[in-house]
């Protein structure tokens, strides 16, 4: 706390933040004998440094120093003192840097990121075992002191630094992939790489140049300078290297990595201020092609829809009226805050109303959210709801508990066949309607179902008078009333009503247990068993926390009362109702000691999370668990 | 003497404010519906059975597997009950499949009629109705005997709401219904003429409409539901004095989004006021209020108890109550066990 209060205290007075290493320097420093206490005057400090600066070069001045007198480039060291020096002059930020290796010190020195006084700051101070097995002092400048020795040390650190030099930076930075973070979850996680990657200091010393740029231009064209030939000389070296970097850098990634820079000891402000723009630019800018963004601008992902999602009110909930969906939605603005904060992966588009079953819509959307079953890209919403959950059934019960089928009567094996099925068509997949249909047509009527397959069609696309619809395989389906689990369908094959088969509806997946016997079906425990994921039950919000914080992947499945839950849009008007709706939580929010979770019901479009208090929360598990057949609580963490 | 008299009503005060659990002889999660003196109490079965006890006695109403759970509504005049049958909705998630529901005498030992498939059934007991609503057809039911007549509802965008319904006369039906761009309106069918005629319209598509009725007026509140630029309001139209489209007269508004929950008994209407509202949070401080049912002189509403965080209000015979974190609070109304006399 000390350390954050004198920090904050020096950076009223003085640009740099340095006054940590400062104090650290000198609680700890031998040769301060009168220790100057922490109200020291600042300009004491870097009295006491010029001294030690002083004396390091005096002693180095002994020795008369020679390359050839090294024994092993192992062996040589920077000094003590000069390393306290550097550790003084490094702003707090970029001592994050350090922590890499032993050679980390030296990316600090070639990019200039300490920022040490000019009388020091060329040259380096070190300690060498020479042939005689004697440790000495020594100095050189700097320049040499990377090109001889680092070089030899830490040759990484040259190689990189090649990498960044104006002439091959253009090429580095386009092979360079840095993964800005989409959401404000994932954005702690860019902080922590971001201070281990090598490449990290090179980065911060660009942006530095040219956030310097204007002041160095500034002191170029100083009155005061103009006969400073020296001075002048270096300043436009630096200008016209400045100048490089700003013409290869966009100005997008600039920001980003000057708020980076900026941040790297306070990454919690550092993503306030990476998502502080309205989160529809930023995806219109980062992801144009986003699910999200075809959610609400449909197939027209221009300026003009995002102009309008982030000035109108109304925008976000008439598009969400459109998708079968629970509504109304929230408004744009309340949305593109929750997307921002969401966990949750959602890069595809589901349409609830339109599965059939929400126990399966929240189900797909917990495995597409560890990456199970979402490699393609499927047209019909009501397939997104819903494949993942028959994949996985059908990786692991090869689909015996589905409960949706299509049969027929096989004659001559004398008993009923039956093929699972989904209302609807994803490639490769064998309960596609069409190759059930298509299965069941050809053991029927011996249609070519391979060569020749079942198309399905919208009733209002059905006109039996054109010619396309003279030969082949129709599946009609009424597109009004259907979803993925529910649907009568009429097949006409070449021009004659096919009917000889039946359509077994009895889907009871369930989330979680609803008795002890069957307990192993439910299919948050097939998801335990074949996954391997965790799932560990949340009961209040310190334990919520403690999950969430340290497993950046856990999402939160519950399954509640609606009518607690969401109690303006489901009234309970009888004693114990109570409809169980599943939900996922994604995200809390605290705010004066109060907590919200952020939470998409079965019900709610995958783009238009709700938020909703914590009691209703509670409320709602708490009424279920009491009505509850064996009065589980049905609040669980899931994470890898 | 001074002294004593504010103690005493100090301990009213306090007593007027705090609310009674609603306690039960037996556990209140399996009580279905209770009559205000407790004579009465239809039960459900872990098993599957539903029944009623009056006078320490038990009859069987209907039998269905385990699991099953029944929603009941019993009309004001305690002549019928609806009952709906929910097959195991803890191994299923179909929230638009229909459930069966059934019509039977109250207090009978008749066998349940099964009536149609549906949800929310709702009796409108002096025009000798029965209201639900399909979900598969998307359609309000009406049922009077044996006739019945479907009124299919023009939102097919949103598939989980389920419309309002109040019955005027025997003839005139009022519900809830969205329109394609997501307002919400109040509508006014004629059962003979089969004609259409909107009563009242919200301005956003973020507003709810409730409704509830007394023998002269239509109420309607508008609450927001998800969006919080526009606040809450309640209005009342007299049902037999002119055009109810022009008549519409607001006697309560609020900038916070309420909750609402509307429940109308006594010429009052009774809601959960919100008092404070966090946007960020989206979290409302709630508190019960009434409001006087008087079109020509309007009044302000009352808070009438400071039982805060409620989010649900409801009607249970002559009782209204509340629930908070899986508990119910009596409202209005005496605890049915207190008066559980033989």
């Amino acid at each position: 706390m000390l350390q954050v209060f004198f920090q904050n205290l020096l950076n009223n007075i003085i640009k740099g933040k340095t006054l940590l290493p400062l104090i650290l320097f000198y609680s700890f420093n031998s040769f301060a004998q009168n220790s100057p206490g922490l109200f020291q005057r600042f300009t004491e400090l870097l009295s006491e440094q010029k001294k030690i600066y002083n004396k390091l070069e005096a002693r180095a001045q002994k020795n008369s120093f020679s390359i050839n007198d090294i024994e092993s480039f192992d062996d040589v060291n920077l000094h003590f003192d000069y390393i306290n020096l550097i550790l003084f002059n490094t702003p707090l930020r970029y001592h994050y840097f350090l922590k890499k290796d032993a050679c980390a010190i030296y990316d600090l020195l070639v990019t200039d990121l300490t920022e040490m006084p000019d009388y020091f700051k060329d040259q380096v101070f070190f300690i060498y075992k020479n042939k005689k097995g004697k440790h000495l002092r020594a100095s050189m400048p700097k320049a040499k002191f990377i090109k001889e020795i680092v070089s030899q040390k830490c040759p990484g650190v040259i190689k990189i630094g090649q990498n960044f030099e104006t002439t091959s930076l253009r090429n580095t930075l386009s092979q360079l992939k840095i993964n800005y973070p989409e959401k404000k979850p994932q954005c702690e996680e860019y902080f922590k790489e971001f201070r281990k990657a090598v490449t990290s200091p090179y980065l911060c010393h660009i942006v530095e140049n040219i956030e310097n740029l204007k002041k160095w231009n500034f002191e170029y064209n100083d009155f005061e300078n103009k006969n400073n030939i020296a001075l002048r000389k270096k300043l436009k070296q630096r200008i016209d290297r400045a100048k490089i970097y700003q013409s290869i850098l966009n100005e997008e990634s600039f920001n980003k990595l000057s708020k980076t820079c900026k941040y790297l000891d306070d990454s919690e402000r550092g993503c306030s201020e990476l998502f502080l723009e309205n989160y529809w630019v930023f995806l219109y800018k980062e992801k144009p092609t986003s699910a999200i963004l075809k959610t609400y601008c449909g197939d027209k992902v221009d300026q003009q829809c995002i102009n309008t999602l982030s000035t109108s009110t109304y925008a976000c909930m008439e598009r969400i009226h459109q998708t079968s969906s629970l509504g109304p939605a929230a408004n744009c603005s309340q949305i593109q805050q929750s997307i921002k904060n969401s966990r949750l992966k959602s890069e595809y588009i589901d349409c609830p109303g339109k599965s059939g079953d929400e126990t399966i819509t929240t189900f797909s959307r917990i495995l597409r959210h560890f990456d199970f079953y979402n490699t393609e890209a499927v047209s019909d919403c009501s397939m997104n709801s819903t494949h993942p959950t028959a994949d996985f059934l059908k990786e692991y019960t090869e689909l015996d508990t589905w409960g949706l089928n299509i049969c027929y009567d096989d004659k001559i094996q004398k008993k009923e066949v039956c093929y699972p099925v989904l209302f609807g068509d994803v490639k490769d997949r064998e309960y596609s309607l069409s190759t059930v249909i298509g299965k069941v047509a050809n053991k029927l009527r011996g249609f070519p179902y391979q060569e020749s397959p079942c198309e399905l069609i919208s009733k209002d696309d059905y006109k039996p008078a054109l010619l396309r619809f003279k030969n082949g395989c129709f599946i009609i389906k009424n597109d009004q009333q259907c979803s993925a689990t529910n649907c009568d369908i009429k097949v006409i094959i070449s021009e004659r009503e096919f009917n000889n088969f039946k359509i077994k509806r009895e889907i009871t997946q369930n989330l979680y247990p609803y008795n002890y016997i069957k307990e192993n079906l439910a299919l948050i425990k097939l998801l335990e068993r074949h996954k391997k994921l965790k799932l560990r039950e949340i009961q209040n919000i310190s334990s919520f926390k403690a999950v969430y914080e340290s497993h950046p992947e856990a999402i939160f499945v519950g399954v509640g009362c609606a009518e607690d839950l969401m109690p303006l849009n489901f009234q309970r008007t009888k004693l114990n109702q109570c409809r169980p709706v599943p939900f996922i939580v994604d995200y809390l929010i605290e705010s004066g000691g109060s907590f919200s979770m952020q939470v998409r019901t079965s019900l709610d479009h995958i783009h238009a999370p709700r938020i909703v208090p914590w009691n209703y929360v509670f409320s709602s598990l708490k009424e279920y668990q009491a009505v509850h057949p064996i009065n589980l609580w049905s609040f669980n963490a899931i994470y890898k | 003497m001074r002294f004593i008299s504010k103690i005493v009503s100090l301990f009213l005060v306090v007593n007027v404010w705090a609310l009674p659990e609603l306690k039960t002889k037996q556990s209140v999660k399996n009580i279905r519906y209770i009559s205000q003196d407790g004579k009465v109490t239809y039960y459900q079965k872990n098993s599957g059975q539903l029944q009623y006890s009056t006078n320490y006695d038990f009859i069987s109403v209907m039998e269905k597997p385990k699991n099953t759970i029944y929603e009941l509504t019993v009309s004001e005049g305690l002549k019928k009950v609806a009952i709906e049958v929910i097959d195991n909705p803890f191994a299923k998630g179909q929230w638009k499949s229909d459930n069966e529901i059934y019509l039977v005498d109250y207090i009978s030992k008749q066998t349940p009629k099964l009536i149609g498939q549906g949800t929310s059934p709702k009796l409108h007991e002096k025009y000798n109705v029965l209201s639900y609503f399909s979900t598969e057809k998307n359609s309000i039911v009406i049922r009077k005997g044996d006739f019945e007549q479907e009124i299919k509802l023009v939102n097919k965008s949103n598939p989980y709401f389920i419309p309002m319904i109040e019955v005027l006369s025997p003839n005139e039906i009022v519900f809830t219904d969205i329109n394609k761009e997501g307002f919400q309106a109040i509508l006014l069918y004629s059962l003979a003429d089969k004609t259409f005629e909107v009563l009242y319209k919200v301005k956003s598509p973020g507003l709810s409409i409730e409704l509830c009725r007394t023998d002269e007026f239509l109420i309607a509140g508008t609450f927001p539901n998800s969006s919080y630029y526009s606040g809450s309001k309640i209005l009342m139209t007299p049902l037999f004095r002119g055009s109810m489209t022009k008549s519409w007269k607001s006697i309560y508004e609020n900038a916070f989004p309420d909750i609402g929950n509307m429940v109308c008994k006594d010429n009052h209407v009774y809601f959960l006021h919100a008092n404070i509202y966090k946007a960020q949070l989206n979290e409302r401080e709630t508190t019960i209020h009434k409001v006087k049912l008087d079109y020509d002189n309007p009044t302000t509403s009352k808070q009438i108890t400071d039982f805060t965080d409620a989010n649900q209000l409801f009607k249970l015979g002559d009782m209204i109550i509340t629930s908070k974190f899986g508990k119910y609070y009596i409202v209005e109304g005496s605890s049915p066990v207190e008066s559980d006399a033989l």
